[in-house]
């Protein structure tokens, strides 16, 4: 086989299809653009229509010579939505793009699970990738790329991400490090080299950039339709036909756009894994070890199988299906690549290769075994997975790593908040009910600046009880930032079960302006949030649904820290995977506090996606605030709190959440 | 004036193509020369790395010192090949005298590995198998930049030998660059040690 050839070939069907790709474009824009345009010319109509009823005949006929309908220039004014259509796709797939690149190669691999391999690794299998990284980096011509190896995945599987050459990284399965010979990680090396040569990564993003954009057609006819709509919510209960057959047409043409456009993608991408085979080869002037690499994967258990959440969406970064699917998707069929490099192959797998076996450091793993937990089954995901993202944020420096979480780096270390609680008098295990009243007390004092009295002290805590706790926690943040949302962790615990700490916390928060001092309506809102409780939701809303309400509680998060909010916004709408969000200005407490009651009716499928992008906001400039930390907390409490109308759900998964912030 | 505008728009027309055939002429002849340093980092590398691997072996292959012997015999070649190169991928003579040299050099530390494999207690050694390891990247490193070179070569000389590229060439003093060719020796992949 003539490999220059089978890349030549590979090159002019992916300019074909790139084409095909451009007019589905045009041709959804013109839709909803004649959408568009014939709902506004037949809503003028029925008006014009309506009103010539009930003139004379006379002056019917001078009327319809002026019609609006007959005299506007149509043409011009279709050309103009046609125009603004396309401007928003594009405008929408910008945005997508652009955040998708704020993330970066690094970024994208470690929300994989993905751990980076120091160049002079002493574990002796990733020194081994490392080098064939670098041997196909020298072959090609390029930098060598940063490496990644994903440790809970023991399946076979490779990826490559990031947005331009000098962000890219490659990644690389711990069942492909252990299981394959040094040829074969050379050909998965080579392999992900030849996408980072090609610029496969970014052109796919924009593909997928612009398949969001075609997207956002269709949830802007879902918006008409739900404003068109009768909603027990709004005052107006009135339907507004135009707008609802506008909305529904639009939806229509929206998700018809995005199924042609997605299909053209989706052959992109299997082109360019067919052609990323061909290069590999040319790289390595060998078939065998990437034809036997990819035999290894289908001889696998598990297959190219990634357990983690969000392989889904990262599936075209990997070298095969990382949902195991054997064709269709993203990835060509993967019979059909190993006969092209191979075609004298008689349909054999390749079990996996003890030969050449590389024992990892230190005692000897157990073989692995479909039936074990290793073997990368989907169910033994540990139960700490959903709050990830936000556990991530937190408990980095505790594990020592400098992820740039700045002064909130802090407040977790177990060392430091065992002296901020003997500063205040609170030790741990035991947990003493009245200090911990006085604590929340104090907290409240330590907000609002005012000093303990009879008037502002509930019973049963005293004015010098509270003193001293407040002179307590004055020296500890002297030294370090004070946890509060871990302080009010351990005062629920002590005060759980114990009658009327309901309204001793009401009493409590009497003097906190949370209309107008941000920090202390989130103390407000993590003290309510912690002891008071909530009506049950009867009615659930995907976070789609409530995505104006979370716009607003993101916007004002990005507003705490950070010079640039936008980057920050679009980060966060990308790891919280939403489409089309829009940041909000400045607004008041009071709205803040409206929408934010709003996402107690989260559906709790979406509670990690919406804790993630708020994580990821956090994350976003490379430091934290206190308050975006606190923010998140509070966040978490109204969505959680949801189950059973109390705080006792949250008391629960705080549990682990503090547990997990002390083994970290 | 006709004829003599038509004239003037003739040179520079030729003019312009001659430009743009030398700066193409340039910027390949810099990626060759580019390509061509990527090999000699990694000889280098290659070459500080035998000394070790040749005194870890020692204590084990007592019955080898042939293999050994001709191992340092083929680095002290290939690293004087390389003085004599002196960064010049120009040079054809050194070049392919380098090239020989080096491949002597990769054909012995290939019969080298292999004798490893016959000796259970000095593959098992710890250091002996890192150092294994570190040789074979050496080796896939310097072939791969070879590899490389060879591949820019290719672009420049097809591109210099072309007409009218190689009218320019001459004129400008674009010489050729030769291919690091592979010799018998290293295309051996597996040598029979026999233990008789």
């Amino acid at each position: 086989m003539d490999y220059e050839q089978l890349q030549a070939s590979a090159k002019d069907e992916n300019r074909n299809l790139l084409l095909a790709f451009a007019a589905i474009i045009a041709v959804v824009a013109a839709a909803a653009a004649a959408v568009v345009t014939g709902t506004v010319w037949g809503t003028l109509r029925l008006l014009e229509l309506y009103v010539l009823a009930d003139a004379s005949s006379k002056s019917r006929v001078v009327a319809e010579s002026e019609l609006l309908t007959g005299r506007a220039p149509w043409g011009w004014v279709y050309l103009s939505v046609f125009a603004l259509t396309a401007g928003v796709i594009v405008w929408v797939s910008h945005s997508r793009e652009r955040a998708l690149i704020a993330f970066g190669g690094a970024g994208i691999a470690r929300s994989m699970g993905g751990r980076r391999v120091e160049a002079v690794s002493t574990d002796s299998a990733e020194r081994r990738f490392v080098n064939t990284v670098e041997e196909m980096a020298i072959a090609a011509g390029q930098s060598a790329p940063s490496v990644y190896v994903l440790d809970r995945e023991h399946s076979i599987n490779a990826f490559n991400a990031g947005w331009t050459h000098e962000s890219t990284v490659i990644g690389i399965t711990n069942g492909a490090l252990l299981e394959l010979s040094r040829e074969e990680l050379q050909a998965v090396a080579a392999q992900a080299m030849s996408h980072v040569f090609h610029g496969d990564a970014r052109l796919n993003l924009r593909l997928m950039a612009l398949v969001t954009g075609v997207a956002g057609l269709a949830m802007v006819g879902e918006d008409w339709i739900d404003r068109a709509r009768p909603d027990s919510m709004r005052e107006d209960e009135g339907v507004l036909p135009p707008l609802l057959v506008a909305g529904w047409l639009l939806y229509g043409v929206g998700w018809i756009g995005v199924a042609l456009s997605s299909s053209v993608q989706r052959s992109v991408a299997r082109r360019h894994e067919l052609l990323a085979d061909a290069t590999a080869i040319e790289l390595l002037r060998q078939m065998e070890p990437v034809r036997d690499a990819l035999r290894r994967v289908g001889g696998h258990p598990s297959g190219g199988r990634i357990s983690h959440r969000r392989a889904r969406s990262a599936n075209h970064m990997f070298m095969v299906d990382a949902g195991n699917r054997r064709r269709g998707g993203v990835h060509p069929d993967l019979r059909l690549r190993v006969l092209r490099l191979d075609a004298r192959w008689t349909g054999g797998w390749l079990r996996p290769d003890t030969s050449d076996h590389v024992t990892p450091d230190g005692p000897d793993p157990e073989p692995a075994s479909p039936f074990s937990p290793v073997a990368g089954s989907v169910s033994q995901v540990p139960a700490l997975e959903p709050l990830a993202p936000v556990f991530d944020a937190m408990t980095a420096p505790i594990a020592g790593l400098a992820d740039g979480l700045g002064p909130a780096s802090a407040l977790i270390a177990p060392a430091t908040m065992a002296m901020v609680l003997d500063e205040v008098e609170l030790p741990r295990p035991t947990v003493d009910a009245d200090r911990a009243r006085c604590m929340i007390v104090a907290l409240v004092h330590l907000a609002t600046g005012r000093a303990p009295s009879t008037e502002s002290v509930p019973a049963p805590c005293s004015p010098d009880q509270v003193e001293a706790m407040l002179e307590g926690l004055r020296r500890a943040a002297a030294t370090t930032p004070i946890d509060r949302p871990l302080l009010l962790a351990d005062a629920r615990s002590a005060l759980r079960g114990m009658g009327g700490t309901e309204a001793f916390v009401q009493q409590a928060m009497v003097g906190l302006r949370a209309e107008s001092d941000l920090d202390q309506w989130i103390l407000q809102r993590l003290i309510s949030g912690s002891f008071v409780a909530r009506p049950v939701q009867k009615k659930l809303r995907s976070l789609e649904r409530l995505r104006s309400d979370y716009a607003v509680v993101l916007s004002a998060m990005v507003a705490f820290g950070g010079s640039n909010t936008q980057a920050a916004f679009d980060v966060a709408v990308a790891r919280a995977d939403l489409l089309g969000l829009h940041q909000r200005g400045p607004g008041k407490l009071c709205s803040l506090s409206k929408s934010l009651d709003k996402l107690a009716a989260m559906d709790p499928a979406d509670h990690e996606r919406a804790l993630s992008g708020l994580a990821g906001a956090m994350h976003a400039d490379g430091a934290s605030q206190r308050s975006e930390f606190e923010f998140i907390e509070v966040v978490r409490l109204v969505i959680e709190t949801r189950e059973t109308g109390s705080a006792e759900a949250a008391a629960s998964k705080d549990r682990s959440w503090k547990s997990r912030l002390r083994s970290a | 004036m006709f004829p003599l505008i038509a004239t003037l728009a003739v040179i520079a027309a030729f003019v312009a193509v001659g430009i743009i055939i030398y700066n193409r002429l340039t910027a390949l002849r810099e990626r060759t020369r580019t390509a061509f340093s990527q090999i000699d980092v990694q000889l280098e590398r290659r070459y500080d790395l035998i000394p070790n691997l040749v005194n870890v072996a020692q204590r084990y292959l007592e019955h080898e010192q042939d293999t050994l012997t001709e191992v340092i015999a083929a680095r002290a070649s290939a690293t004087q090949a390389r003085i004599e190169v002196n960064g010049d991928p120009s040079n054809v003579e050194a070049v392919s005298k380098l090239g020989k040299a080096d491949g002597n050099l990769g054909a012995a530390l290939g019969r080298l590995l292999a004798v490893t494999e016959q000796y259970p207690e000095l593959k098992a050694d710890r250091t002996m198998s890192e150092l294994t390891e570190e040789v074979r990247n050496t080796e896939n490193r310097v072939s791969f930049a070879r590899q490389a070179y060879n591949d820019v070569t290719r672009v420049y000389e097809t591109y210099r030998q072309s007409f009218p590229q190689i009218a320019v060439a001459k004129a400008t003093g674009f010489g050729p660059f030769v291919y690091l060719e592979t010799t018998a020796d290293e295309t051996r992949e597996r040598v029979e040690v026999n233990f008789s």
